[in-house]
């Protein structure tokens, strides 16, 4: 027996999906769209669900992590209601109730979302104002002489347990309501280990669903994204790991030429969607929430102010290095530390739904053939 | 068309004993009969019977050429009888009796012999067998027409006065379009006001016009006629006489008058369904409500800008659709037929709600949706505008509990892959369909037909659709089934053009083939009037003698009069003894 919740949709309604209320049933967005299976039929049981407000069911599905957003739905629609869109808003609400006292609500209300970005970015700059070093090197460019080494290591540190923390706590709760649903195949620890290294493989790393959307133009710049900050992330490792760990010192030049290509693949990945969603021109891009825009301005300025950073230093300007240091360090701060409740999130949801769904082992099409 | 291979056998016998001349047509009907009877055959069987002039063999009797050629035979012939053998007379009876009408013969000397839906199609596995048969049928046929007398339709002055019982849309509609023709009308409404069910209806789609403003416009127009008279509190007491002339005594309360009224039209409209105690929840509890009330309430809301009931803020609503219609057929007095109106009726409701409130969350629970026509963008604006349907299966109804006084609905929804759902709201309208009015006296009185769903019924419901058996009756509006008022109105001034078609040509003419009396025979002793199930027989008298004496208008020519008299004094027009024994002689004679 479900409960009928009529103010659910209302809700819904703030985060996307307008005019998911035009649906009639009929049931062409599931017929065209390229993920839909026989165990995962999507996006028109979520419509319902949406509409009559059964919340239990669609926090219980990973059914919504499954799509991809091609628009497909939403452009063979005879109604116009979109339902790719009402897929979007669904994964937006989805980030709230996963997350811990469902503290992403900061980052989806109207006004909160932009009221907390700037106390997060006023926080930064106070943090770096006073741990900065005031008589740093002036005769060249020493990004460390003006924000010292350690407090880069225990920041980052306490950032990362911060971080750690919230992924496994929305983890454990994101598990817990999959787990209610029945549909959920139970398998194995085998299984679920060798599930594990393919969603790993297959749709981290190679994202291969993404592709398997009628729409694969966004295949490559999404992977992009992913990789750029995944190669920025591995190459600050590396620059820590010399610095910290007893790294070869050979490393430290590899990480270098690291940075500098990734940095370059996730402006690219970045500024391709930022273009997208000022365009307009697809389904997918129609609606931009503010979370949408943050996540993608502050991933693209993290990579530039980080080049900036590296040509200030290559021309040897001691004060615009470190300014745009401190501008650098501040960004990566907000984007790393609200990653657990903004759209970052899905970075993180989606090969777990995936995971748990047991979707990953084989791509439709290949079930198809 | 006469058949090629087919010689046509013509009997130059000028002198018969019957000094009749008959010409017989045998239709293959394209093998419809003649792949089970050998047509040859049976035109060999009769070509030579006493009184034949022609006989005939056909491909299609009642094509343009074949009915030229049968003109021609009569007038080169100088037939005074004519028989075609083909299919049913309810097909081509007048067919034929108009083509013997343009050859100059009298149209009631044509007999109709039925050898597809009689013969060929029923003996389809003995060919022999429907042959002989054939050969009989079309003697008997032709024994028939040697006995037949020219007749002459029975010619009727009309009244150039209407009646209209029942003042609501459609009863006013039709009153003005026939004043309008310039004929007289008088209406008579039961109830102490005109203006019927519409005059309570609340805005209306899609000119938001409320039902009074529409019936006020409609009596504004009726004042202004002077040849239309309106009884109110009125009802009619008393019908006598036939189409063309009827005598109508109304009875209202202070006096009863007598009208000769020519045509009498029926708009009575319909009643509510009334939910059952427990039917959904109703009578259990004040928040079950019917659509009628509920659109009451949303009239009187609209003005307060807020949707209350029992003082208390509505916030979610859901409506239960099929209720009193569509009921199996099963349950006891059920109507099984659908109300046609209440889907559009509460979709067109439900979009009053929002715009009194928009936040206000409302669920349909239906079985199937009929927003037909232009309905549709009613159904579609109500989905935009956040109307939630949930479709049930018919052998599984949505139940309503009652709970510490909220409300509780449980249902299986068909659009939700069967989820049971359990929604809790601070309203329930049923949509409750249209059922026929209780209405015995008239039926009595007018004799008119009611249909399985107890509604009037009409002869076709196609092609003659405002028509009843009772010529001279016609049904207007929702007498006869579920309609919109719109519908109620094109079916109002369907009636009106009929009932003014037959008054302002000035007279009918009524079917000669009826029941006369042989006033030699005749001793009255009453029995025949008492076996008249149409009233048409009434004591009359003969100098001194007293004899039976038949309205030629109300006679139907059923028959049922001539077995029940003792003296032999009754017969049929078309049927006389004489015939019906000549009959009998031909198809019991064997066939050489």
């Amino acid at each position: 027996m479900a409960k009928v919740k009529p103010e659910f949709i209302d809700r819904v309604k703030k985060l996307g999906a307008f005019d998911i209320s035009a649906c009639y049933s009929c049931g062409n967005c599931t017929a065209i769209c390229p993920l839909t299976n026989e165990n995962y039929s999507f996006p028109r049981k979520l419509i319902r669900y949406s509409l009559l407000g059964i919340e239990e069911k669609i926090t219980a599905a990973p059914d919504l992590w499954l799509c991809y957003y091609c628009g497909e739905c939403s452009d063979s629609c005879p109604r116009e209601a979109d339902p790719g869109g009402l897929m979007m808003a669904l994964r937006r609400w989805a980030i709230r109730q996963y997350s811990l006292g469902k503290i992403a609500d900061l980052f989806y209300g109207r006004i909160s979302s932009w009221v907390t970005w700037v106390v997060l970015t006023i926080l930064a700059t106070l943090g770096i104002i006073y741990f900065r070093n005031p008589h740093p090197e002036t005769t060249k460019a020493v990004p460390l002489s003006f924000i010292g080494l350690d407090f880069l290591h225990n920041a980052g540190l306490v950032m990362g347990l911060f971080i750690a923390f919230f992924a496994l706590v929305h983890i454990f709760i994101m598990v817990k309501s999959l787990t209610k649903n029945p549909t959920t195949p139970r398998r194995s620890p085998q299984k679920l280990l060798v599930g594990f290294i393919q969603v790993l493989i297959n749709e981290v790393l190679l994202q291969k669903r993404f592709r398997d959307c009628e729409e694969s133009e966004r295949y490559l710049p999404h992977l992009a994204l992913f990789w750029g900050f995944a190669g920025l992330f591995l190459a600050t490792i590396l620059v820590f790991g010399v610095d910290f760990f007893g790294f070869p010192e050979f490393l430290r030049p590899v990480a270098k030429v690291t940075g500098i290509i990734f940095g370059l693949v996730l402006i690219y990945g970045a500024g391709y969607f930022i273009l997208l969603r000022l365009r307009r021109s697809n389904s997918y891009s129609q609606y931009s929430h503010p979370s949408d825009w943050l996540f993608l301005i502050w991933m693209f300025l993290a990579g530039l102010t980080g080049f900036i950073l590296d040509i200030f230093k290559w021309l040897n300007l001691p004060w615009p290095t470190y300014i745009a240091f401190a501008v650098h360090l501040v960004i990566v701060f907000n984007l790393l530390v609200t990653a657990p409740f903004t759209k970052f999130a899905h970075a993180l949801y989606r090969p777990l739904a995936l995971w748990l769904a047991g979707e990953a082992q084989t791509s439709p099409q290949e079930e198809a053939s | 068309m006469s058949h090629n291979n087919h010689f046509p056998t013509t009997n130059n016998v000028s002198g018969s004993p019957s000094g009749r001349r008959i010409g017989v047509y045998i239709c293959y009907c394209g093998g419809n009969i003649s792949d089970y009877v050998d047509v040859e055959k049976v035109r060999e069987a009769i070509a030579s019977t006493e009184g034949v002039v022609v006989a005939k063999t056909t491909m299609f009797a009642c094509s343009d050429a074949a009915q030229q050629e049968i003109i021609e035979d009569i007038q080169e012939y100088q037939l005074d009888g004519l028989v075609v053998a083909s299919c049913s007379p309810k097909l081509h009876l007048f067919t034929f009796r108009g083509a013997a009408e343009r050859a100059g013969l009298n149209p009631y000397q044509y007999v109709q012999v039925n050898l597809r839906e009689q013969d060929s199609w029923a003996h389809t596995d003995d060919p022999q067998g429907a042959t002989e048969k054939a050969i009989k049928l079309v003697a008997a046929g032709i024994a028939k027409a040697k006995l037949t007398r020219p007749l002459k339709p029975y010619r009727l002055e009309t009244v150039k006065r209407t009646l209209i019982i029942g003042a609501g849309i459609a009863g006013l509609r039709a009153a003005l379009a026939l004043a309008d023709l310039g004929i007289e009308v008088i209406i008579v409404e039961k109830e102490s006001q005109a203006g019927g069910w519409v005059n309570k209806f609340a805005s209306l789609y899609p000119h938001k016009k409320n039902g009074q403003q529409l019936i006020s416009s409609l009596l504004y127009e009726l004042y202004q006629r002077e040849n239309i008279t309106l009884y109110t509190g009125a009802q009619v007491v008393e019908k006598k006489g036939c189409v063309g002339d009827f005598e109508i005594k109304i009875k209202t309360s202070q006096e009863t008058v007598t009208h000769n009224v020519g045509a009498i039209i029926v708009a009575t409209g319909f009643e509510n369904y009334q939910p059952h105690q427990g039917e959904f929840g109703y009578g259990q509890t004040s928040a079950v409500i019917t659509l009628p009330e509920f659109k009451t309430l949303v009239e009187s809301s609209r003005e307060k800008g807020t949707l209350e009931f029992n003082g208390r803020p509505i916030q979610s609503l859901a409506y239960i659709y099929c209720v009193g219609s569509r009921q199996p057929a099963a349950e006891e007095n059920a109507h099984t037929y659908c109300s046609r109106f209440c889907c559009n009726a509460a979709v067109h409701t439900a979009l009053l709600v929002t715009e009194i409130n928009s936040s206000i969350h409302q669920f349909h629970l239906y079985r199937d949706i009929r927003t037909y026509g232009k309905f549709e963008t009613l159904y579609e604006d109500a989905c935009r505008q956040g109307s939630v349907f949930i479709r049930f299966a018919e052998n599984e109804p949505p139940q309503v509990i009652p709970e510490n006084g909220q409300l509780k609905i449980k249902v299986k929804d068909l659009l939700t892959a069967g989820e049971e759902l359990e929604l809790a709201t601070d309203l329930i309208v049923l949509v409750t369909g249209m059922v026929p009015r209780e209405n015995s006296e008239l039926v009595n009185l007018l004799k008119l037909p009611i249909g399985k769903d107890g509604f009037f019924n009409e002869i076709h419901p196609k092609l003659r659709p405002v028509e009843t058996v009772i010529d001279g009756v016609f049904i207007a509006g929702t007498a006869q089934g579920p309609k919109n008022s719109a519908e109620s109105t094109a079916s109002s001034l369907a009636a009106a053009a009929k009932a003014a078609a037959l008054l302002i040509k000035g007279y009918v003419e009524l079917e000669p083939l009826i029941a006369f009396v042989d006033v030699e025979r005749c001793q009255w002793c009453g029995l025949c009037a008492e076996a008249c199930p149409y009233e048409a027989i009434t004591k009359g008298s003969l100098g001194e003698r007293e004899i039976a004496e038949i309205n030629r208008a109300l006679c139907k020519g059923c028959g049922g009069c001539v077995p029940v008299c003792p003296q032999d004094a009754l017969h049929l027009e078309g049927y006389t003894d004489e015939q019906v024994q000549a009959m009998i002689e031909a198809l019991a004679t064997e066939s050489s």
